[in-house]
């Protein structure tokens, strides 16, 4: 091996010094700073190469598939793939510039932390569901700040709601809890630990906890308007979108954008509308 | 790779779910996320060079990649599979909105540099010189630097020979060093200058 041979080699992959490359440094160790400086140089590449990435970004995606999943749209993109691919372009153009404010920091605020306290993580989601089933449309839309002030004065009311316990309902019952209010519950509700009515704003909603390794999940389920599209809010260091569904709209607020995306996910697995 | 990010703490982190029940398909899809999710981003950015087209390009990846989940056999395959999915993606929309992206193309990547505060002369100088690096060149590094690749799966990424793989990301290396290691041996350097290197 020659010095050119050598350098070509050395710029081709820096990590990787095969046995004449070695020969060849150990009669020149004079070299061994070139493989330092190529090395050097590669780290810069490499760091050069990690941009930065959206924030939310991965959230969007898990968001994104199961949005996919959805009935309505499962149907209507076995029904007519092109005209539904557009309506889901969409909608996934929307989704992404209204989760732009996931962007933003997120804190629990003094009151969420009192509803927490005792929790040893402080994660909290709560997915609030709005259906058309029992009662009539609100003369007003119910909007987030209105959720999310009602999920905060409802965890405050009662706290032990967020404390793991033993489910109180048999799989009978909690069907029919779910039915009450236009869901299905297919199979297990995964660490579920409490479920009941709540009153939102007037209308009887379901009212479940849910326990996982970050942290207590609210779900609220409750009737409410439609909306056209998924939407996003910020509001008192929480973060939550409303999500459309057949027969009425599901509303997931929590802390992380990750959480969000995550309980979401686990929640259309197991509960089904219309 | 001394330096590759994209170590196998993240194929260590996916565990292959034998039978793709609807739990484990979810779960798996998670999983995929978060491991590439990001480094996909980083990878359609540098191809594409906008940041927006680079998510859009990402989501497109993972869709089509959640309906032929099924077919996916082993965590190994999984990266080379996403990154496959990810450039026919960048192709497609490439052949669809090439005289747009290029009229695009210049003006958003220097405004990327101008909204990064963050990021020192240093840092920008090598950022555009990557940017300027021919996209033949440029690809097979950032699958060897970014993904770890060895040269013969660079090969069969791209559809290349090995040799011609090597010698594209020897031009790469030198094409950059050109521009930023001003203090690379200068030994070296005239070496390159007198052989006309490769």
């Amino acid at each position: 091996m020659n010095e050119f041979e050598f350098h070509k080699r050395l710029l081709e992959n820096p990590y990787q010094l095969s046995d004449d490359m070695l020969v060849f440094l150990k009669a020149h160790p004079q070299h061994q700073k070139s493989v330092q400086k190529a090395r050097d140089l590669d780290s810069k590449i490499s760091n050069a190469l990690d941009v930065k990435v959206p924030e939310g970004l991965i959230e969007r995606i898990l968001l994104n598939q199961s949005y996919q999943e959805l009935p309505q749209n499962q149907e209507a993109d076995n029904a007519h793939q092109t005209h539904n691919a557009e309506k889901a372009e969409n909608a996934e153009r929307k989704s992404a510039g209204l989760l732009n404010v996931f962007g933003l920091r997120n804190h629990l605020s003094q009151s969420w932390q009192f509803a927490a306290s005792g929790m040893a993580a402080s994660l909290l989601v709560a997915v609030m569901f709005f259906g058309l089933w029992q009662n009539p449309l609100p003369t007003e839309p119910l909007t987030g700040d209105a959720l999310v002030a009602h999920i905060l004065h409802h965890v405050e009311e009662d706290p032990s709601l967020m404390l793991p316990q033993k489910m109180a309902h048999s799989p009978q019952e909690l069907s029919q809890l779910f039915a009450a209010v236009g869901a299905t519950l297919e199979g297990q509700l995964e660490a579920m630990s409490y479920a009941g009515e709540c009153d939102i704003e007037g209308q009887t909603g379901l009212h479940v906890v849910m326990q996982d390794e970050q942290g207590p999940v609210t779900v609220i389920i409750m009737p409410g308007p439609q909306i056209d599209a998924m939407q996003a809010f910020n509001k008192s260091g929480y973060m939550g979108e409303l999500i459309p569904v057949k027969g009425g709209l599901v509303a997931i607020v929590g802390s992380s954008t990750q959480q969000l995306a995550l309980i979401q996910s686990r929640f259309f697995k197991a509960v089904r509308f219309g | 790779m001394g330096e590759n990010k994209n170590n196998n703490g993240n194929n260590h982190a996916i565990n292959h779910a034998s039978a793709f029940d609807m739990k484990n398909k979810h779960r798996f899809f998670e999983q995929l996320v978060s491991a590439y999710g990001k480094d996909l981003y980083r990878y359609a950015y540098w191809l594409c060079k906008q940041p927006t087209v680079a998510e859009d390009l990402v989501q497109e990846t993972f869709t089509r990649a959640w309906k032929a989940i099924d077919k996916l056999n082993d965590q190994k395959a999984a990266k080379a599979w996403l990154i496959t999915i990810l450039r026919r993606e960048n192709a497609r929309m490439y052949e669809k909105y090439q005289p747009l992206l290029i009229e695009i193309e210049e003006s958003l990547a220097s405004d990327d540099l101008k909204n990064e505060p963050s990021m020192d002369l240093e840092q920008q100088q090598l950022h555009k010189a990557i940017l300027d690096l021919p996209e033949e060149y440029r690809e097979p590094m950032i699958l060897q630097i970014m993904w770890g690749f060895t040269g013969d799966e660079i090969a069969q990424e791209l559809s290349l020979k090995l040799a011609t793989v090597n010698t594209r990301l020897f031009r790469a290396r030198k094409q950059l060093k050109a521009t930023y290691a001003k203090d690379f041996s200068s030994e070296s350097n005239d070496h390159y200058t007198t052989k006309g290197g490769h």
